[in-house]
């Protein structure tokens, strides 16, 4: 009997359950309890993936009980790859973690390790699920840890933090009551059996409606402009080791929740159109918005964040347009991302760790006292820009591609524009790092960052060069068996 | 009243609260009154859950003492109720999560005001 | 510009309302045994919940059997907001131990009366908190609805007495009785897959029951492990967030 599919989400609970206990011996059993919790799940997973790469889709009937009447979890290849994203980023997140926890009393740790793992939990839990009020749960687990993390980097972050977690509890209830519609139209929670009853309601109203509402809440997860008020502030003010992690994973499990009920709760194309139009031309907008503005921030982390609104734009662009291509594009941009936001993010907060500047004006001569944070920061800002053999460049091949096969010009157009733009700001980045004078201040530490910070960068920017470089292989094995047939 | 009005008069109560909530959040400067308007937007969605699971002339769901083979006609149906009982504890770990950040913010500001803290945080 | 935003901040609610009040005619009617949600998955419920789970109450039935997962995650979420409440505003000392005088205290309400009627109040609820518990299986109540009536107590006497109370604990250890009582749920469903069944599948238990009373014995182990993480969080807000008042 095979358990996998369960654990990939009780590994990291039951650690984090373990963890306060762990951390009452001190602190560093607590944050060995968190790295276990995550290569736990990230050892499930890849069982977990490889199973159903070799045929048949993974479900596993919590409490014995068939679905409808329990609840089902689904491993497919889609989930399977969101599944080792996710607890390969929490990996690194965790390793990471360590210089800056060094200083925290046992009992601070063993709260925040085990805050840690339960937003492994939840995020687990929201891409393996195959019931819609189960994902809602695993949702809230989620943004709970998430809220109380993100407002461990001080008094800013606080205001900032209560302003995400009112906009993201709104965005829940809109999720809840978009599910209740589509229960009450259907009778059923669970998605399989969803997709099979939904054709007999055919058009009503009340699916638009409940469409448009489970649309609306996960793209405010999901950081779609124009609703994506909250995440300027949270990202910059956030701690390292919580946004290297929040930035590469959250706003994509959303947006997967998102793509999972478009595409197979409504097997493809028989979903109201009007909720996707909307969502294709606010994409749009979201992919040159965001990259106007990044250009336009002084403090680098905050450009970051817009770049990352930019980002989101491309990936709910390719599910708006919704043919086999854009699907593709969308999807491989969600691995692509993860992982060079990853870097970025991680990167650039070793360096406000180490040298506590935040300004691009600040980063001046940073290729010389961080060479290799900087190497892993320059292939990480080519990916993002799309210059080829790097990752970035093939997602926004294939999503190009799609918006040209469709005839959708404005959005190509849009592409073009963003990647040029994003060229401008992470350009100016780089010459400042490169080609500037040293600013001439007392050298506090001139040594490069410590190695368990060092590492996670460096094979991020790794897995970047690889992705792309072997990106047929990628696309092939794992993104096309998990596009809905 | 005929039991179609009825029932579409319920249906329009829950999604005003729902709205009046959302009205709440976005329009009230004070932050607590955010946070009240936040509880409110969560009841809207919880009335809505209940209101679906009613059936006319039937009971609460648990079985009657003697009733040996229950039919599914006489009892109301449970699982929106289950499925609020969850949301309903969502929703105060939420508001514990929202006061203390409350909390941090007042010992640190002196204010629950937004406008007053988007000039101090200048 | 404020003033014309504030004007008009209501225009989209009114279309939003005007859209929902459209789309809310289509729903099936209230309180018809006809509609989807009342024959498609409930049904079951209804009338195999003693059979199958040895439950007569159907909510308690699918909330600790059929849809424990759920309950799972529920109780998670408890757990989640005391410890965020902890990490948010956990950085007190806990050097500032109980005054052994009568006053200082901000909760004491320095009055004999609400004092003795607490002392005769306080078992009763305790008691009744339990009895919801147990009872969960025959008539309405269950581990979240004891532990929130326990935590009640125990609240009702931090209000009365101020923090002298032996009964008090530091928020550390609070957390931990919280997490103990995520890992008898968690616990309960893991032995299960120790014989080969699946995870909170019940009738893995190893108990001399058989069928629907080992079902049942298998829920009041999980709702127990809910009831213990409830009170314990819901007190650990309580305590994290009235902490800072003692300056």
């Amino acid at each position: 009997m095979d358990h996998t599919p369960i654990l990939i989400v009780l590994v990291p609970l039951t650690s984090a359950l373990l963890i306060p206990f762990l951390a009452m011996g001190g602190g560093r059993f607590a944050r060995a309890g968190l790295l276990f919790a995550t290569a736990g799940s990230l050892l499930c997973s890849i069982l977990a993936l490889r199973a159903s790469l070799e045929g048949e889709v993974l479900s596993y009937h919590v409490g014995g009980w068939p679905p409808p009447w329990g609840i089902e979890i689904v491993i497919d290849p889609l989930s399977g790859v969101m599944a080792t994203l996710v607890s390969f980023l929490a990996v690194l997140a965790a390793f990471y973690s360590g210089p800056y926890l060094s200083g925290w009393t046992a009992r601070r740790t063993g709260t925040f390790c085990s805050l840690f793992a339960l937003l492994v939990t939840g995020l687990q839990g929201i891409v393996v699920t195959g019931d819609l009020f189960n994902l809602y749960v695993f949702l809230e687990i989620s943004s709970i840890s998430a809220y109380a993390l993100l407002s461990s980097g001080g008094s800013k972050a606080i205001v900032a933090v209560f302003r995400y977690l009112l906009i993201g509890t709104v965005a829940a209830s809109f999720y809840l009551i978009g599910v209740g519609y589509l229960y009450a139209m259907t009778g059923t929670l669970n998605m399989a059996d969803m997709a099979a009853r939904l054709p007999e309601t055919s058009d009503s109203p009340v699916i638009v409606v409940a469409v448009s509402f489970i649309v609306i809440g996960l793209a405010i997860k999901a950081a779609l402009f124009p609703l994506h008020g909250w995440l300027p502030d949270t990202y910059t003010y956030a701690p390292g080791p919580v946004i290297g992690f929040v930035a590469a994973v959250m706003t994509k499990v959303s947006a997967y929740a998102l793509y999972r009920i478009l595409f197979y709760v409504f097997v493809a194309g028989t979903g109201p159109r009007e909720p996707l139009l909307l969502l294709g031309w606010a994409s749009v907008i979201a992919v040159v918005a965001g990259s106007l503005m990044a250009l336009a921030q002084k403090d680098v982390q905050r450009m970051l964040a817009y770049s990352s609104i930019g980002q989101m734009g491309y990936i709910m662009l390719g599910i708006a347009i919704g043919t086999p291509l854009a699907l593709t594009g969308a999807l491989l941009h969600v691995v692509n991302h993860a992982v060079m936001k990853g870097c970025l993010f991680m990167a650039v907060n070793g360096v406000q760790w180490r040298l506590g500047v935040f300004r691009v004006c600040d980063f001046a001569g940073m290729g010389r006292r961080l060479p290799l944070t900087m190497a892993a920061f320059t292939v990480a800002a080519l990916s993002m820009i799309g210059l080829p053999p790097t990752a970035g460049f093939f997602s926004k091949y294939y999503l190009a591609l799609a918006a040209l096969e469709s005839g959708y010009f404005p959005f190509l157009a849009a592409l073009i524009l963003s990647s040029l733009l994003g060229a401008v700001y992470f350009f100016r980045v780089l010459e400042k790092v490169y080609l500037s004078p040293e600013n001439d201040e007392e050298t506090r530490d001139t040594s490069e960052l410590p190695f368990p910070m060092l590492a996670p960068i460096l094979t991020l920017a790794v897995l970047a060069l690889l992705l792309g470089l072997f990106n047929q292989t990628v696309v092939t094995e794992l993104i096309q068996p998990g596009l809905p047939s | 009243m005929e039991a179609e009005t009825l029932s579409f008069v319920n249906y329009c109560l829950a999604a005003s609260l729902f709205l009046i909530g959302l009205y709440g959040i976005l329009a009230r400067p004070h932050l607590v009154r955010k946070l009240m308007a936040m509880n409110i937007l969560q009841v809207a969605v919880i009335v809505f859950f209940i209101i679906l699971g009613y059936k006319s002339d039937a009971t609460p769901p648990i079985v009657r003492h003697g009733d040996e083979t229950p039919i599914a006609r006489n009892y109301i149906n449970p699982l929106p109720h289950t499925l609020m009982l969850t949301a309903i504890v969502v929703s105060v770990s939420t508001t514990g999560v929202a006061l203390a950040l409350l909390i941090r913010i007042h010992r640190r500001f002196g204010t629950l005001d937004e406008s007053e803290l988007m000039e101090k945080l200048k | 510009m404020q003033q014309i935003f504030q004007r008009i901040a209501w225009l989209p609610f009114v279309a939003a309302a005007a859209i929902l009040f459209y789309a809310a005619r289509d729903l099936p009617t209230i309180a018809d045994p006809n509609a989807p949600a009342s024959t498609h998955v409930s049904p079951r419920y209804i009338e195999s919940a003693v059979a199958e789970t040895g439950a007569a109450n159907m909510v308690t039935a699918v909330l600790a059997d059929y849809r424990a997962y759920d309950t799972l995650g529920e109780t998670v979420v408890i757990l989640t907001a005391g410890l965020a409440c902890l990490l948010v505003l956990g950085a007190f000392t806990p050097a500032r131990s109980g005054p052994t005088e009568k006053k200082a205290t901000p909760y004491e309400f320095g009055s004999d009366i609400v004092d003795a009627t607490s002392r005769l109040l306080i078992p009763f609820i305790s008691l009744f908190a339990f009895y919801v518990v147990v009872h969960g299986h025959t008539s309405p109540g269950g581990g979240f609805q004891g532990g929130a009536i326990c935590a009640a107590a125990i609240i009702l006497v931090r209000l009365v007495r101020g923090r002298a109370p032996a009964f008090r604990l530091l928020p550390t250890y609070t957390v931990a009785i919280g997490s103990i009582g995520v890992l008898v749920y968690t616990g309960t469903g893991l032995v299960s897959l120790f014989f080969e069944k699946n995870f909170l599948d019940y009738s893995g238990l190893p108990l001399p029951f058989h069928g629907g009373h080992l079902r049942e014995m298998g829920s009041l182990s999980v709702e127990t492990g809910v009831f213990i993480t409830v009170t314990a969080v819901m007190v650990l807000i309580f305590d994290v967030l009235t902490m800072g008042s003692e300056e």
